[in-house]
């Protein structure tokens, strides 16, 4: 029964946004008023309606309804609850309930916030909205339905939720990681209704960017919780390869921080407008591009969804016809934008253009890269190559380089133009300074230096003392300096962030210790100074797995740690999992995998001392926090 | 100035620093190197190479049983003096390109590595000159301006 | 000037997502051998009958044949085993068996419970052979035309659609 009400709730959706998406560019064409009390109406009835579906299908889980074909492939009586209720995500079909809640999420955000103005500029970007939404519900529907039925002989037992996403960290990433993604339908809509309704100014501009910041900061969050959730369980210490499905998070990433950029400008000088409205377009187009990627089966990856031509062609649909839609849309319109603001090459409006063009083309080259490996396939009639993490990390250093240097001066720039230039002296100056300081540490924490960190430390001293050094140590008063903090405390984390996530990076890629050894009970070893003993092994029953877990301490001079790594077999599925041990202090983690047993009690075993490692995700968070800072504060102030 | 003195020291001392480290001799490491530097070598080759089985791993993070061949023949290879060419040549020979995750620079491959970077700098070009003619346009339409203003004093005086 | 900014993005996006769709007709989820058109590698490994009888690439020489990669602990190859032995009996085919990274006693009491579709195995248990091969798991099957020369490989369970897709074009 349940499952039946909550298809028919999403039917229900999809016949409400077909209406919300038609009924406002029939009102535009034919001239006639723009209530909004429907607006708010239909939007909360969607919004409800697609949570009313969604908590049917988080019913049919917890209750065990193996009925429910999407549950009886990814759900198990065995499984604890908490994993039942996540697994309504674990899969494409129910993974597609949950970025439509998103989107009715954003489109009843974008219905209430002081941002709503009374006028066919927002009614049509509500129309907007609900295509997408209709889109991503039909497709649903007729694709991927989470409710289809296995009657009447429905299993007793299902199968079960792949091991490797029984975490924590797994429940909650791609909610945040879907919100990102779906927000960007939202400066989408306000870009094509800023072109149809001849709105593309800065109210526009205004209206678009805290939407596009709240994106960013829940893609930034996304990420990040991908990118340690992958350290912790894939048992390697990795944390970023550089995967299709990464770059498919990635990619909009990059172009959602040039959107708000250049949103910057075009608010306050009423330029940069064809850069902001392609932004707008691209930075969502990236988005579906991403959602084709994982799901069409077009790309293997460690994270593929759902391998399936078909529904790969019916994505490629939506994305033509939004896409291809907006940029029809973007070529037809008035190309006469007046732009009286002349700048010069060394203002910070041509600061930011830089800023656009690095990340756009960093972003384009990234999909090109991902993609890449099918273009040659193709191309060769059937030579087979890939393209990894050597080619990604070579591609990415002199746009990280470019980039972060303008993190540093973009502080110092003038409007129109910049006529002092005293500051570069002094931010050298203080670089340097704070350069040796962070080489200094390292040689005392890991007793060497290493030329491979060197650009990452040199770009953290640069954005530190560009962003937050300079100014307080040249601001005389405090009231000032705390003035400039609140001015710009937002964008001051997300530089920041980004300059801990640099350093990060850069510490733990040229300073980490690694060893592959064998050990019996009893037996340690001596990692670059670091003893590791293996104490003991142990048997362990888990919910639905049993273990073999083995006990280790580490000895660092004084200090004594514990730790444990984890072999789970879990029986339903039979698969097998590694459960690294992990410890970390402020500067390193030390993480332990545990590998085959060889004979007796000898087993193998992967030990790696990783330094700074966690002040990537610390820097995610910092930037997370920095862009949600700046949206909240710009939707309070009625933008 | 300073700063520029104070950069150099610190490079060269990196340049200067770093010693053949002996590694200790031990049967437990299962990849046993006694130069520390072929060591590191071999860590860097492992995430080069792609596991042929696997959907989307290095050899490095794989445990998939042709993955542990395939390192166990590299530190062969390594420990026996070969370059990386030789390995990449090795492993080319039997499994293909697709085992490189650093595709080769060939010219099937110059788009993609080249690509970018000339991307990048056409961009900047139409950017600039995007930027000359607007402020050109700008200058212009001053000229202009100041034309009819001139025209209509004269009219008026 | 501007007129051309504003219809390239459009153009642009068309031809990616011709791109796209020519990418959503591939059909290819294998590993393409690199061995094809070449001739069978040189090995020194023993018999899987027999240990004392060493063979090396002289042995394979019964042209048109396969080369079949198997072991006990290679589920998929149970699958394809009477397929093996079928076409053993039908086409006349040489078969050679790899018998890959295996326990010798379990092989040869597998094929004297299941039937014996191989000419003989070559025993190749560290999986070098395999590896001059570019085998990256079984069942794998080469096919080596009367000329000596490989000219196709199939990854996964050898089946009658795969043998007259792939593999009997080769056989004129």
């Amino acid at each position: 029964m349940i499952p039946e009400i909550g298809h028919v709730l999403l039917i229900g959706a999809l016949a409400v946004t077909f209406i919300g998406g038609c009924l406002p560019f029939y009102e535009f064409v034919s001239k006639k008023d723009y209530s909004q009390s429907y607006v708010k109406l239909f939007s909360i009835l969607t919004v409800f309606l697609v949570t009313g579906s969604f908590i049917c299908l988080i019913y049919s889980f917890l209750v065990d309804d193996f009925s429910v074909a999407y549950v009886a492939t990814n759900s198990n009586t065995l499984l604890p609850d908490y994993y039942k209720f996540a697994a309504t995500w674990g899969a494409h079909e129910g993974s597609l309930v949950l970025w439509i809640l998103c989107l009715s999420l954003w489109l009843v955000g974008y219905m209430f916030s002081k941002n709503n103005v009374n006028d066919s500029f927002s009614s049509i970007t509500f129309a907007v909205m609900n295509q997408v939404i209709f889109a991503f519900i039909l497709f649903t529907l007729f694709t991927s339905n989470p409710f289809e039925r296995l009657l009447p002989f429905s299993p007793l037992e299902g199968g079960d939720l792949n091991p490797s996403l029984q975490d924590f960290a797994f429940t909650i990433h791609p909610p945040l990681l879907y919100l990102g993604y779906s927000g960007l339908a939202l400066p989408f809509s306000l870009a094509v209704a800023a072109m149809i309704t001849k709105n593309i100014d800065s109210l526009w501009a205004s209206n678009s960017r805290p939407w596009s910041l709240l994106s960013c900061a829940f893609l930034t969050l996304g990420i990040g919780l991908g990118s340690w959730w992958a350290y912790y369980e894939l048992g390697w210490g990795g944390w970023w390869f550089w995967d299709p499905v990464e770059n498919a998070a990635f990619v909009p990433w990059l172009i959602s921080i040039a959107l708000f950029h250049s949103l910057i400008v075009t608010e306050r000088r009423g330029v940069f407008k064809n850069w902001s409205l392609l932004l707008s377009i691209l930075s969502f187009g990236a988005s579906l591009l991403g959602t084709f990627l994982v799901r069409s089966g077009v790309l293997t990856s460690v994270h593929a969804f759902a391998l399936d031509p078909e529904r790969g062609l019916f994505i490629l649909g939506i994305f033509t016809y939004f896409i291809f839609g907006a940029l029809l849309i973007y070529s037809l319109k008035n190309t006469k934008t007046q732009t009286e603001s002349t700048y010069s090459l060394t203002s910070i409006e041509f600061g930011f253009l830089l800023n656009n063009l690095l990340l756009v083309v960093l972003a384009i080259s990234i999909m090109f890269g991902t993609v890449f490996p099918l273009l040659y396939e193709a191309y060769t009639n059937g030579d087979q190559v890939s393209v990894g993490p050597p080619y990604f990390n070579i591609l990415i250093l002199p746009f990280a380089i470019g980039l972060g240097f303008l993190q540093g001066i973009g502080l110092f720039l003038g409007w129109s133009d910049t006529k002092d230039f005293s500051f570069l002296n002094r931010l050298v100056i203080e670089a340097m300074t704070v350069l040796i300081v962070i080489n200094i540490v390292l040689y005392f924490l890991f007793g060497s230096f290493n030329t491979g960190s060197l650009v990452a430390c040199l770009l953290f001293a640069w954005i530190v003392s560009g962003n937050i050094l300079d100014v307080v140590i040249n601001k005389r008063s405090v009231s000032k300096i705390k003035s400039f903090l609140s001015f710009r405390l937002g964008a001051i984390f997300a530089h920041l962030g980004i300059a801990f996530l640099v350093l990060g990076i850069g510490v733990v890629s040229s300073h980490s210790s690694e060893k592959e050894l064998l050990l019996s009970v009893g037996e340690s070893y001596d990692l670059d100074g670091y003893v590791f003993e293996f104490e003991n092994m142990n048997v362990k029953r888990g919910p639905n797995y049993i273990a073999d877990v083995a006990i280790l301490k580490i000895r660092e001079n004084t200090k004594t740690i514990s730790l444990s790594s984890e072999k789970r077999n879990y029986l339903s599925a039979n698969q097998e999992t590694t459960e690294a041990g992990i410890v970390a202090d402020l500067f390193k983690d030390y993480y332990v995998a545990l590998g085959e047993n060889l004979q007796g009690d000898t087993w193998s075993f992967r030990l790696q001392v990783k330094p700074f490692v966690r002040w990537i995700w610390f820097g995610a968070l910092l930037v997370a926090i920095g862009t949600f800072i700046s949206s909240i504060k710009l939707l309070r102030k009625g933008a | 100035m300073k700063a520029l003195i104070f950069l150099t020291i610190l490079l060269l001392s990196q340049v200067i620093a770093p010693l053949e480290v002996e590694n200790p001799e031990d049967e437990k490491v299962l990849y046993p190197f006694e130069n520390y530097d072929r060591e590191v070598r071999f860590n860097r080759l492992l995430e080069d190479y792609r596991c042929p089985k696997c959907q989307s791993s290095s050899l490095s993070g794989s445990n998939a049983p042709i993955a542990k061949d395939l390192k166990l023949e590299i530190y062969r290879l390594v420990k026996a003096g070969k370059e990386d060419s030789e390995i990449t040549e090795f492993l080319t020979q039997r499994y293909g390109d697709f085992i490189l995750y650093k595709p080769p620079f060939q010219s099937s491959t110059y788009v993609l590595w080249i690509g970018p970077f000339v991307f990048l700098v056409l961009s900047m070009l139409l950017v600039l000159m995007f930027k000359r003619n607007q402020q050109k346009e700008g200058a212009d339409r001053n000229l202009e301006e100041l034309k009819k203003r001139l025209e209509f004093d004269r009219l008026n005086k | 000037m501007k007129k051309f900014i504003h219809i390239a993005p459009l153009v642009i996006f068309t031809f990616l997502v011709l791109a796209l769709f020519s990418f959503l007709k591939r059909d290819n989820n294998q590993l393409n051998s690199v061995l094809i058109d070449k001739n069978f590698p040189e090995f020194n490994l023993t018999k899987l009958e027999n240990k004392n009888v060493v063979l090396t690439k002289g042995d394979i020489s019964n042209f048109p044949a396969i080369v079949n990669v198997w072991a006990t602990w290679c589920i998929t190859c149970r699958i394809e085993h009477p397929f093996l032995l079928e076409l053993k009996q039908e086409s006349k085919i040489n078969i050679y068996g790899l018998n890959y990274k295996d326990n010798r006693q379990k092989a040869l009491d597998l094929l004297e419970r299941d039937g014996n579709p191989f000419e003989f195995s070559v025993y190749d248990e560290e999986g070098s052979l395999a590896m001059d091969l570019g085998v990256y798991g079984a069942p794998e099957t080469f096919l080596i035309n009367s000329d000596g020369i490989i000219k196709a490989r199939h990854v996964g369970a050898l089946t009658p659609e795969v043998w007259d897709k792939k593999f009997v074009i080769h056989l004129r």
